[in-house]
C-alpha cells in the first residue's frame, strides 16, 4: 500500500536536514509502530507523507497505492485515503465541527465520484461514529477543537478518521495527553475501525498503546533513519533499558 | 501586499474630542441653557458646514421635538467654530471625508414611507413585542411594537420621557463626542430614550431597526455631486441600579441599491451601579452610504457593558466609541468585526479610560480587507490611569488582507500609568494562517474551499456573539456576498482624478476635482443617466502609487453586436469556469448576474426609466431568492437541531428504559426474596403450631391422666369407707383406728 524508499527531507525555513533516508513498506492490513527518541524524525516522517508545507523532500521516493505520493497535493492524498492524525491539532474558531466534518467528508466523496451528503444525511452518517467513540452529540455543534481538552482533540482526530473512512491512517502520538480510560476508548475505536484492508502507522513513545493496538512490526528511528525493525520484543527491550540498551544489543 | 501598519504602546498624546482637536481649538464646553430658546443659527466658519448644515438646522429645529431645544442650543457654539476634519488631523489621518464633503446634504424626512414587507423580513423573532423602528433617525411609534416591555420601563421619544433621563441628554456627547456628534446634536429631530428603573430586567432584546432612505434627486447646485439624506438618530440609554437590558441596533438602507444617505447616529449610555447592558450594533447599509456613529458610555460601580459590532455595509463608515468609568469593578467587553470590500472604508476608533480600581476590559477587533480598494482603520486606545489599580485589560486586533493592495491602518494602544495591573495587547496583520489551511487540506478540503471557510469563520467568531439566528444569518450572507462579489467587466478605463506625491496618504482637497464631476458641456439628460448608472453600479475607486483612480461605468450605448458578443462571452465564460448547467452553481449565478447588470446598463442608457424598473425587478428577485435561501438554511438548521434533540432524547429515553428495566428486575428479585421469606416463616410457624398442638395434646393427655388418677384415688377413698362400714361391722376395732 505504502512504500517509502530512502526518503530524505529538510525544514524549508531553516534548511535543517531531518530525514536521512527512511525506508519503510506498509502492506494492506498491516499495523506498524514507529518508536524513537525525541527529535529522531518520527513526526517529520508522518508530516512529510501527508505533504506538510513546512518540509521539503530532498530525495527518495514514496509510492502509495501505486502512485507517486509526492506528485499529489495534500487534499488529493486525503482523497486517496491517506489520513494523518495530528499530534496537536489546531483550533479553528468559528467553524463548527459538523460543518468541518461534512466539508471533509463531501470533498472525499466528490473525489471518489460518490454523491455528496446533505446535512441530514451526513448526520445519519456521523452519529454511529460518535457512538463508537463514546462522544456526546453536542460535540458536533462546537467549533473545531476550540476549547477542547487534550483528550477531546485526539478523539476528534479519530472521529475524522472514522468519518473520512481512510485506508491508511498515520497516527502521530495519539496517546499523548490521554488519561487511561480515554486511551482505552481511543484505542478501541481504532481497533473497531480496522479492517483487513486498512493499514495503520503509529508513532508512539509508550508501550501502553501498543498493548491495545497490536503492531505487526515495530520500527525504531534514530537521527532520521530506521535503525531497527522487529516485533513486540523490541518494545520489551526498550521498556527495560531505554534506547541505549537497544544500541548495545545491536 | 501593501499594508501600512503602525503601533504604539503609549503615545502619551492628550486625547481630545476629535472635532475640536481637528479645528485646532480648545474644547468648547457648553452649559445647558436654563430655558429653551429659539435657535439663532450663526454662520459657520467651515464652508461646507455653512453651505450644507446650517440651513438644515433651522428646519430640523422647526420640525423637531421641543425637548431637544436645549441640546440644539448647546451645539451651536461648536457648530459655528469647528471645521470638518481632513486627513491632516490625527483622528482622521486615514479616513478621508472627501467622499462626503463633496456632496450636498438634505434633511432626511422623518415621515418617509417604508416598505412594510422589508420591515417584516428584518424582524427578529426573539424580539417580538420589543421592536423599535426608526426611519431616518426618528422613532416611529406606528411601525414599532413595544407590547412585551415590562411596566416601569420607558421607551419612546423625548416628549414624556422621565426628566432625570432627559437631563443626561447631550452631557456625554458634548464633552467627548466628535464633530459628527455636534452635527447630530444640531440636526436631531427627536431622541429615543430608553430608561429602566432600578432592578428592572428586560428578558428579551430590544431590536432597534434604523432605516435610512436615499435622497430623491441629485442637486444641480453642487457641481453635480450627489445629495445625501442626512439623518441624526439620537439614542439615550439610562439604566438605573442593577437593571439589565440588551439592545440590538441594526442599520439598513430602505433600498438595497440606493445608499445616498449620511447617517450620524449618537448613542449615549449611562449605566447605574451593578447594571448590565449588552449592545449589539450592525451596519448593513447599501453601497454608497456614509455612516458616522458615536457611542459614549459611562459605567458606574460594578456595571457591565458588552458591545458586539459587525459592520459590512456602506461605503464610508466610522464608529467612535468612548467609554469612561465612574466607579470600580466594572466589566467592559468590546468585540468588533469589520469587513471592507470594494470601495469600502471601515473605521473604528475606541477610547476606554479606566480611572477606578479592579476594572476588567477586553477588546477583540477583527477586520477583513477583501478588495484592493477596501481599507480598514482601527485606533483602539485603552488608558489605565493612576487610580485604576488591579485592572485586567486585554486588547487584540487581528486583520486579514485577502488581496494585494488591500490596506489596514491599525493602532492598538495601551497607556498604563497604574503599576499593579495586568494588561495584554496584540496585533496581527496577515493573510490566512498556513497551519489552518493545511489542516483543512490534510482532510481533503481544497485550498479555495478551505480559504473560503476560514474567511467566513474569521468573522464568525465575533458575529456569533450576536446570537440571534436571523440576524447572524443576514450578516453571514452579506459576508458571503461581499467575498463572492466579482467585479464585472463593465467598467471604463480608469481615469486619474487626482495625484499626490505624499506617499501613502490619500490626496488632499487642494486638487479640487473630486467626486463624480461630469464635464460641463454634457447635457443634463446624459448626466441623469450617468447618475442612475452610478447608483446602480457605483464607481470604483482605488489608490495606486499615491494617485487616486476612479473608474466609472461606461455610458456608451450598446449595439446589437455588443449584445451578441456579450452572449458569446457569457457562454465562453460558462464553459471556461466549468459552470454547472443545472441546480445551484455559484459560478453560473455570478456570471448571469454580471450579465444582468450589463443588460440593465444597456437598457438604462437607452431609457433610464426602463433601466430603473429593471433594476427594481432584479432587486425583487434577488430578495426573494435570498429569502428562500434564509428559509432553507433555517429549516436545515431546524432539522439539525431537531435531529440532535431526538438523538439526545433517544439516549435519555434509552437510559431511562435501562433504569426502569433495572428497577423491574430489582423489584422482581425483592418479590422473590419476600416469597422465600414468607415460605420460611410459614414453614416455621407451621412447625411451631404443630409442636404446640402436640404439646397441648400431651398436656391434655397428662391432665386427663392426672384427673383420672385423682378420680381413682378419690374413688379409692370413697369405696373403703363404704366397705369399712361393712367391714367394721365385720371386723370391729379397725375402722375406729382409721377414722382416728
Amino acid at each position: 500500500m505504502l512504500e517509502v524508499t530512502d526518503l530524505q527531507a529538510k525544514i524549508v525555513e531553516t534548511g535543517q536536514q531531518i530525514l536521512n533516508g527512511v525506508s519503510i513498506t506498509v502492506r494492506e492490513g498491516e499495523v506498524h509502530a514507529i518508536m524513537g527518541k525525541n527529535g529522531s524524525g518520527k513526526s517529520t516522517l508522518s508530516k512529510v507523507l501527508v505533504g506538510h508545507p513546512d518540509y521539503e523532500v530532498t530525495g527518495g521516493t514514496a509510492t502509495y497505492k501505486g502512485k507517486n505520493l509526492f506528485d499529489l497535493e495534500p487534499e488529493e492524498r486525503s482523497h486517496e485515503g491517506l489520513f494523518l492524525s495530528f499530534q496537536s491539532p489546531i483550533e479553528i474558531p468559528g467553524v463548527s465541527n459538523v460543518d468541518f466534518l461534512r466539508m471533509a467528508c463531501n470533498a472525499r466523496r466528490k473525489a471518489l465520484g460518490q454523491t455528496e451528503f446533505d446535512p441530514l444525511e451526513f448526520y445519519a452518517h456521523v452519529i454511529p461514529k460518535l457512538e463508537l467513540l463514546k462522544m456526546d452529540p453536542t460535540f458536533l455543534n462546537r467549533n473545531v477543537n476550540q476549547g477542547f481538552s487534550g483528550g477531546e482533540k485526539k478523539r476528534n482526530e479519530i472521529l475524522q478518521l472514522a468519518v473520512l473512512d481512510a485506508d491508511m491512517a498515520i497516527l502521530d502520538e495519539i496517546d499523548s495527553g490521554l488519561d487511561i480510560d480515554a486511551l482505552r476508548d481511543v484505542a478501541a475505536a481504532v481497533n473497531g475501525l480496522n479492517t483487513p484492508e486498512r493499514s495503520v502507522l503509529m508513532v508512539t513513545h509508550y508501550r501502553r498503546l501498543l498493548d491495545y493496538i497490536k503492531p505487526d512490526y515495530v520500527h525504531v528511528m534514530e537521527a532520521g533513519r530506521i535503525t531497527t525493525t522487529g516485533g513486540m520484543e523490541i518494545v520489551d527491550t526498550l521498556e527495560e533499558g531505554g534506547y541505549a540498551m537497544l544500541k548495545t544489543a545491536a | 501586499m501593501s499594508q501600512s501598519f503602525s503601533r504604539s504602546l503609549s503615545s502619551g498624546r492628550q486625547c481630545r474630542p476629535a472635532g475640536f482637536a481637528a479645528a485646532g481649538r480648545r474644547p468648547v464646553v457648553v452649559c445647558h441653557a436654563s430655558t429653551a430658546s429659539p435657535v439663532a443659527v450663526a454662520a459657520a466658519e467651515d464652508k461646507w458646514l455653512a453651505r450644507n448644515v446650517v440651513p438644515l438646522v433651522q428646519s430640523a429645529a422647526s420640525a423637531g421635538a421641543a425637548g431637544l431645544a436645549e441640546l440644539r442650543a448647546s451645539c451651536q457654539p461648536a457648530l459655528s467654530t469647528m471645521r470638518m476634519p481632513s486627513t491632516r488631523n490625527e483622528e482622521y489621518r486615514f479616513t478621508d471625508l472627501t467622499p462626503v464633503l463633496s456632496n450636498s446634504l438634505a434633511l432626511a424626512p422623518a415621515d418617509a414611507a417604508v416598505d412594510a414587507g422589508m420591515l417584516e423580513q428584518l424582524a427578529l423573532p426573539e424580539a417580538a413585542g420589543s421592536r423599535i423602528v426608526l426611519v431616518n433617525g426618528v422613532f416611529r411609534q406606528e411601525l414599532s411594537d413595544l407590547s412585551a416591555l415590562p411596566a416601569g420601563c420607558y421607551v419612546g421619544g423625548s416628549a414624556g420621557a422621565p426628566a432625570e433621563a432627559l437631563q443626561q441628554l447631550g452631557v456625554q456627547s458634548n464633552a467627548r463626542g466628535g464633530p459628527f456628534a455636534v452635527l447630530n446634536g444640531s440636526l436631531a429631530q427627536d431622541a429615543l430614550i430608553i430608561a429602566l428603573p432600578a432592578g428592572a430586567a428586560v428578558s428579551q432584546p430590544l431590536h432597534l431597526l434604523h432605516v435610512s432612505t436615499a435622497a430623491a434627486e441629485t442637486s444641480s447646485s453642487n457641481g453635480g455631486g450627489r445629495t445625501l439624506n442626512a439623518s441624526a438618530a439620537r439614542l439615550l440609554i439610562s439604566l438605573a441600579g442593577n437593571s439589565e437590558l440588551e439592545v440590538v441596533e441594526e442599520f439598513v438602507s430602505a433600498s438595497a441599491a440606493e445608499g445616498a444617505h449620511l447617517a450620524m447616529p449618537v448613542a449615549e449610555v449611562m449605566l447605574g451601579e451593578g447594571s448590565a447592558l449588552r449592545h449589539g450594533y450592525v451596519n448593513r447599509e447599501a453601497q454608497g452610504a456614509a455612516h458616522f456613529k458615536a457611542t459614549l458610555v459611562t459605567q458606574a460601580e460594578g456595571s457591565s457593558y458588552e458591545l458586539v459590532e459587525a459592520r459590512l455595509g456602506g461605503s464610508l463608515s466610522r464608529h467612535d466609541v468612548g467609554i469612561s468609568q465612574a466607579g470600580p469593578d466594572t466589566v467592559t467587553s468590546m468585540r468588533h468585526f469589520l469587513l471592507a470590500g470594494a470601495g469600502q472604508l471601515q473605521d473604528l476608533h475606541t477610547k476606554l479610560a479606566l480611572d477606578h480600581p479592579r476594572g476588567q476590559a477586553n477588546q477583540l477587533h477583527k477586520c477583513i480587507a477583501s478588495a484592493a480598494t477596501g481599507r480598514g482603520v482601527f485606533d483602539g486606545n485603552v488608558k489605565v490611569n493612576k487610580l485604576a489599580q488591579k485592572t485586567d485589560a486585554g486588547q487584540l486586533s487581528r486583520n486579514l488582507l485577502l488581496v494585494p493592495k488591500a490596506t489596514v491602518n491599525v493602532k492598538p494602544n495601551l497607556q498604563i500609568i497604574a503599576d499593579d495591573v495586568k494588561c495584554t495587547h496584540g496585533c496581527a496583520v496577515s493573510d490566512l494562517s498556513e497551519e489552518e489551511l493545511f489542516y483543512f487540506r490534510a482532510r481533503g478540503v481544497s485550498y479555495d474551499q478551505a480559504r473560503q471557510a476560514l474567511v467566513y469563520s474569521f468573522g464568525a467568531e465575533v458575529v456569533q456573539d450576536l446570537k440571534y439566528e436571523k440576524l447572524v444569518g443576514r450578516i453571514q450572507q452579506d459576508v458571503r456576498d461581499c467575498l463572492n462579489r466579482a467585479v464585472a467587466d463593465i467598467y471604463d478605463n480608469p481615469s486619474l482624478v487626482s495625484s499626490s506625491k505624499d506617499k501613502g496618504r490619500l490626496p488632499k482637497d487642494k486638487t479640487g476635482k473630486k467626486g463624480p464631476l461630469p464635464p460641463v458641456e454634457q447635457k443634463s439628460g446624459v448626466a441623469q443617466t450617468e447618475d442612475i448608472l452610478n447608483s446602480i453600479l457605483p464607481p470604483r475607486e482605488w489608490t495606486e502609487d499615491g494617485q487616486l483612480w476612479v473608474q466609472y461605468v461606461s455610458s456608451t450605448p450598446a449595439t446589437r453586436l455588443d449584445v451578441i458578443n456579450l452572449q458569446e462571452k457569457l457562454d465562453q465564460q460558462l464553459q471556461q469556469r466549468q459552470a454547472r448547467e443545472t441546480g445551484i452553481c455559484p459560478v453560473r449565478e455570478e456570471l448571469y448576474s454580471q450579465c444582468m447588470d450589463e443588460l440593465i446598463r444597456q437598457v438604462t442608457i437607452n431609457c433610464a426609466e426602463r433601466g430603473l424598473l429593471l433594476l427594481r425587478v432584479r432587486d425583487e428577485m434577488r430578495m426573494s431568492i435570498a429569502a428562500y435561501q434564509t428559509l432553507y438554511e433555517s429549516s436545515v438548521a431546524f432539522g439539525m437541531r431537531k435531529a440532535l434533540m431526538t438523538e439526545q432524547g433517544k439516549g435519555e429515553m434509552e437510559s431511562h428504559i435501562g433504569q426502569m428495566e433495572g428497577s423491574v428486575k430489582d423489584l422482581e428479585r425483592q418479590v422473590q426474596e419476600w416469597k422465600l421469606k414468607c415460605e420460611a416463616i410459614e414453614k416455621r410457624e407451621a412447625e411451631r403450631r404443630e409442636s404446640e398442638a402436640k404439646k397441648h395434646k400431651e398436656e391434655v393427655a397428662y391432665l386427663e391422666n392426672y384427673a383420672r388418677q385423682l378420680k381413682g384415688q378419690l374413688e379409692t377413698f370413697v369405696t373403703p369407707a363404704k366397705k369399712g362400714a361393712g367391714a367394721a361391722a365385720a371386723a370391729g376395732g379397725q375402722p375406729v383406728l382409721q377414722a382416728a
